[in-house]
């Protein structure tokens, strides 16, 4: 396998997406190249950087000011029975 | 507690209250999306969260009970994002999808598995912040049909069959963009791995 054919199959390699047969031949061109394994160990990063972001909350403030507009605007529905 | 459909169905007949227990279970995955789309215009990303649950209330109508309500609230955030940033794109975006230089090859240690295993040194926690700001910096830089599948799949951590539905894309369409908004990033962390190697 060369290293450009391997490229294109990267993203779903560090997802454990591939076939099993094409996860092999990357982990086996892995094992004698030191480029891809630094590609693929870059690109794990960024994705754990990603997967590790801090998630986020509404301010109260931000929920407070939703619940107002939204008893504010009173969408016309269908008749109360 | 009334269950997600029973709650639908009240808030379709206008039942703001009901509609509230909606919000609460769904707010901040939105708030989420909206803030880490829009990271560099936070009050934009606080507008889109309102506008999301506003324009749902009004639209619940339309609402299909054979979908996801979560899906169905991604798709609206997601337009509202599309729509107020496909305009603020500051230059072409050029998808990094080539071998890196050789001179990336020379540093094959394995700084990152050491990081990851001195968690507690103070060296290795900067550096570590260091990646994960240079992360979200090179996010911003996508344009935002590549953020927002970089975002719903690695933040907030969606299958991809979803971000095809919410995003109204095909699921091949979805790979690929994910693909190469990981490999843009990646190039933009490379520097600074290669860095911390030697
Ligand atoms: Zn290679």
């Amino acid at each position: 396998m060369k290293c450009r054919s391997l490229l294109r199959f990267l993203s779903d390699y560090v997802d454990g997406d591939l076939p099993t047969a094409t996860a092999r031949r990357i982990g086996d061109h892995n094992r004698v190249c030191p480029t891809c394994r630094r590609v693929i160990q870059t690109l794990k990063t960024a994705v754990l950087c990603l997967k590790n972001t801090p998630r986020l909350h509404a301010a109260a403030r931000a929920r407070r000011a939703l619940r107002r507009k939204i008893a504010a605007l009173r969408r016309p529905g269908p008749p109360r029975t | 507690m009334l269950s997600e459909p029973a709650l639908i169905e009240k808030s379709k007949q206008g039942d703001a209250e009901a509609f509230s227990s909606l919000i609460r279970r769904y707010e901040d995955k939105i708030y989420n999306l909206a803030h880490h789309v829009c990271a560099s215009a936070p009050a934009e990303a606080d507008d889109i969260y309102q506008e999301t649950f506003l324009s749902a209330y009004k639209k619940i109508g339309q609402f299909r009970a054979d979908s996801q309500l979560g899906t169905w609230l991604y798709r609206i955030a997601a337009n509202l994002c599309w729509m107020r940033l496909r305009k603020k794109r500051r230059e072409p975006f050029v998808p990094i999808l080539d071998l890196p230089d050789a001179g990336e090859h020379r540093h094959t240690g394995a700084p990152l598995d050491k990081m990851k295993s001195h968690a507690d040194d103070p060296a290795k926690l900067a550096q570590k912040k260091e990646l994960r700001q240079t992360v979200e910096r090179a996010l911003e830089e996508l344009p935002v049909e590549y953020r927002l599948v970089a975002v719903l799949s690695d933040i907030e951590g969606l299958p991809n069959d979803e971000i095809a539905r919410i995003l109204n894309l095909s699921l091949p369409a979805v790979k690929s963009r994910l693909h190469r908004a990981r490999l843009f990033l990646r190039d933009r962390l490379s520097p600074l791995v290669k860095g911390h190697a030697s």
